[in-house]
């Protein structure tokens, strides 16, 4: 691991020292940046009335070699940390409401940035719950959407599951430090996950800290926060998963529920949610017609070659595409190109996901 | 004092030999036909007898039989008053001889005059196979007649000038009209440059002309379906002889030749959307062909086909499958050749402007479900190209642009269809909208790229099933117009634009 930079290094010390990610706001809110907070930590500890006196304690003894100890825990663990400065620290996280300042994690970020929809519900699915999580899970993930989750089981334990059998990134986000596995049902999946490139186990928890219920409560602002949309397969009434919806029209994601039969218990939560003017979920293309990068993505997928594959005269075509002419008559004034050849091309680029071809005219879609 | 004289009737397009026999013999001045002949053969008895008369010659005063064998055949067609008469005078001996290899057709009017028939080109035609060296017809008869080898035409006006010809006292020179097909080209007031813009409709046109397939036009009003359908015609290629041959034959057994010759342009029919269903199939009593027969090698436009009763359009279903149609009535059962092109046009909805961006549709979806499930889908079935018009833009119209004419266009047709021509020389088709599925297997093979190409393209597209060989077919014709033989991607690429209406509207 490279050494840290100074914003990293205080994040990290005061994650680890128990502090939470309100207390890092103050703290942050009180000294200006990282860099004041590690070097006047000492002169102003006895200022810090909303820190408790064991945590500031603690700081202050975890600060001697503080970067050497960390550093050697993490490689040891395998684990990685990012840090709200960082560059890689996932887009859609950094606008939220109280983003975590670090996360730690196990696996890789790598495209954690792409179109995600987050597969979440309850713990005790019913089969029809488990049944509906893998359809719509694996169809969004043939579509190579990322697909986040709690890593808890029911709901949650089909929707990785089916990312991970349809090769589609998938990132759990848990309620506890990141070296404790819970539940330890799901050892395998979150071996699963970080092993190789398939995604990452994710918390904003230091080491050790328990999977107490509270946490729950503040993890699913990151699973939300992480995602574009939110598919709820299956929820009570007044269950976490509906603080997580909660959370996720809080954070202007799109909301997608799947509804079910009013008796039963685990749907309504779902219901209620679609009559609080959730996206009815009947098939994949429900989330689709919401989410404008997936329907780009579903024309692009469809395309039997790559755009950088464009041949001169496609590129041509595209190029007074965009000057804004938008019909057969004048493309083929303008390009000179014989009809039936334009014709021809045109369907080669429809082909490509490049246009769209109605029949009045030709709209771009790249 | 007998005598026999061979003549024709029709049966559909085929000449059947009759002998007209006649007997004088001694009695009551009396004037019988038997054999079944019809009303307009029993009515010649008087056409007959003034004629004689007011030709200068002596009725017989006698007992007169005239039998047309064989009498089991129901005989029709007012073809057979000038051999009741040639008949006659031969058994009064005013004509001295009359050879078996000569048979005579023609109407008699009450002076004398030899009157034009319906027909007269297949009976001379099925009379020559028969081995005849010899045809009298009607003057006015000649031109169509003219053209056929092997047998002699004796074009005679009038009655006495027949007698006198059989008599040896004057001589006819057997006709012969020179056809040249090419003779009335360029003679159409219409052209391919008058069309302003509409590049990928015309372009769609060149190619269903290609390969003769049928072609479905939907589009607003005023977006030039009409216009552009009007000038099929000056894009297609010449008729040959035998085809020629064909369509003037079912233009004479119709009436419908008026003194002219062959045949050269392919037919255009555009029955209005009234039509019944006979006069589409053909029919009648004594069956005549209708317009799919009377649009053979031609085109047979339908505007508005969604206008027309569902009856009438069904009928077209067998002559688009068989290039034929078969009517069945009490005298028996005919067939006549009807291979079209079908150019057909329709609104995308009862108020015509569903999906113009420059008009509001008014129509219910009900209205346009109702509208367009008239069409129903065996026939779409067999429409090749199918593809929506752009409405007209003023911009267009205004253009001063260079257009291609008719005649630029039709070269790359006949080029085209040459193509198709040697290529399908020993299997009874002339073109690529004909082949079947066998032979789509055999000639419409496409390499691996368009494969994929295609299978995609039902995919994004939502094509339906049935659009996988009309998109074969019609990229066979694309690679012929452009002399390529093998058919490329890019040709696929383009024939798979001409189905543009199968996934917005019947699916």
């Amino acid at each position: 691991m490279n050494s840290l930079n100074i914003n990293q290094k205080t994040l990290l010390w005061l994650s680890s020292g128990g502090v939470s990610n309100r207390m890092t706001a103050k703290l942050l809110d009180y000294f200006g940046s990282p860099g004041e907070i590690w070097d006047n930590f000492e002169f102003e500890k006895n200022n810090l009335s909303f820190l408790n006196d064991r945590i500031i304690s603690g700081l202050t003894e975890s600060k001697i070699n503080f970067e050497e100890k960390l550093s050697e825990k993490l490689k040891r663990e395998k684990v990685k940390t990012v840090t709200i400065f960082d560059e890689d620290y996932p887009v859609k996280l950094k606008h939220i409401q109280g983003p975590p300042y670090v996360l730690f994690y196990k696996g890789s970020l790598d495209d954690i940035n792409k179109t995600t929809i987050a597969v979440i519900g309850s713990r005790k699915a019913t089969n029809y719950g488990k049944w509906a999580a893998e359809k719509l899970t694996g169809e969004l993930a043939e579509l190579g959407v990322n697909i986040v989750s709690g890593l808890a089981v029911g709901i949650d334990a089909v929707a990785h599951k089916t990312a991970l059998k349809y090769k589609a990134k998938t990132f759990g986000i848990i309620g506890s430090g990141i070296n404790i596995v819970y539940p330890k049902k799901n050892l395998e999946l979150f071996k699963e996950i970080w092993e190789g490139d398939k995604g990452a186990v994710i918390t904003e928890y230091p080491f050790d800290v328990q999977p107490i219920a509270f946490n729950f409560h503040d993890r699913n602002r990151i699973i939300s926060g992480l995602s574009d949309g939110i598919l709820v397969i299956e929820a009570q009434e007044k269950s976490g998963t509906l603080i997580t919806a909660g959370h996720a029209a809080d954070q202007g994601r799109e909301i997608f529920a799947v509804p079910g039969n009013i008796d039963s218990l685990y749907s309504k939560g779902t219901n209620a949610l679609i009559k609080d003017g959730a996206k009815i979920t009947r098939s994949v293309d429900d989330i689709i017609e919401e989410i404008l990068e997936l329907k780009e993505r579903v024309n692009k997928q469809n395309a039997c070659a790559d755009m950088s594959t464009l041949t001169d005269d496609e590129i041509k075509i595209i190029y007074f595409l965009k000057s804004g002419i938008n019909n057969l008559d004048d493309l083929s004034r303008e390009t000179k190109i014989d009809t039936g050849e334009l014709l021809s091309i045109l369907t080669f680029l429809e082909m490509k996901g490049a246009i769209k071809v109605s029949s009045y005219k030709v709209s771009l879609l790249i | 004092m007998l005598s026999r004289i061979k003549t024709c009737v029709l049966y559909g397009l085929d000449g059947y030999e009759v002998d007209v026999e006649t007997d004088l013999s001694g009695g009551l001045p009396n004037f019988n036909i038997v054999g079944l002949p019809d009303a307009s053969i029993k009515e010649s008895k008087e056409r007959v007898r003034a004629a004689i008369k007011n030709s200068g010659f002596d009725f017989p005063v006698s007992r007169i039989t005239v039998n047309l064998a064989p009498a089991n055949l129901k005989k029709e067609g007012s073809q057979i008053d000038l051999p009741i008469a040639v008949g006659i005078l031969a058994a009064s001996r005013i004509i001295k001889n009359v050879d078996d290899k000569t048979f005579v057709i023609g109407e008699l009017s009450l002076d004398g005059r030899i009157t034009a028939i319906e027909g007269a080109l297949p009976m001379v035609i099925s009379m020559r196979n028969k081995e005849f060296k010899r045809a009298v017809v009607p003057e006015e008869n000649k031109e169509e007649c003219g053209v056929i080898e092997g047998i002699e035409i004796i074009p005679v006006g009038s009655l006495d000038r027949l007698v006198e010809y059989f008599n040896g006292n004057m001589s006819i020179e057997p006709y012969k009209s020179h056809y040249d097909l090419s003779y009335e080209q360029d003679e159409y007031l219409e052209d391919f440059s008058e069309i302003k813009g509409q590049a990928a409709m015309k372009r769609a046109v060149e190619v269903a002309a290609a390969g003769m397939h049928n072609i479905l036009l939907m589009g607003s009003p005023g977006s030039g379906k009409t216009m552009i359908a009007k000038r099929i015609p000056t894009i297609l290629p010449d008729l040959t002889y035998e085809e020629s041959l064909e369509v003037t034959k079912l233009y004479s057994i119709s009436g419908l030749l008026n003194k002219k010759g062959l045949i050269s342009k392919r037919p255009f029919r555009s029955p209005h959307h009234t039509s019944s269903r006979t006069s589409m199939a053909g029919g009648g009593s004594n069956p005549r062909p209708g317009e799919v027969s009377l649009s053979h090698y031609g085109v047979l436009f339908l505007d508005e086909i969604l206008e027309f009763p569902k009856n009438v359009i069904e009928v077209l279903r067998q002559p688009m499958e068989d290039g034929k149609i078969t009517i069945s009535r009490a005298s028996g059962s005919f067939t006549f050749p009807a291979k079209f092109m079908l150019v057909a046009a329709m609104n995308p909805c009862p108020c015509g402007y569903l999906g113009d961006p420059n008009h509001e549709c008014s129509c219910s979806q009900s209205q346009i479900d109702k509208y367009l499930g008239k069409i129903s889908g065996p026939l779409l079935n067999r429409i090749d190209i199918q593809i929506e018009v752009l409405p007209v833009k003023y911009d267009d119209l205004k253009d001063e642009g260079e257009e291609e004419t008719s005649s630029q266009i039709k070269k790359r047709i006949i080029m085209a269809r040459k193509i198709q021509l040697e290529r399908y020389k020993d299997m009874g088709i002339y073109t690529n909208s004909e082949l079947s599925a066998k032979g789509i297997g055999k000639f419409c093979k496409i390499n691996k790229e368009s494969e994929l190409l295609l299978k995609n393209a039902f995919e994004v597209l939502g094509l339906s099933v049935r659009a996988y060989n009309k998109i074969l077919k019609v990229s066979r014709t694309i690679a012929d117009l452009e002399n390529s033989e093998n058919i490329e991607t890019k040709h696929l690429a383009e024939a798979i634009r001409y189905r543009s209406l199968d996934r917005k509207y019947w699916r």
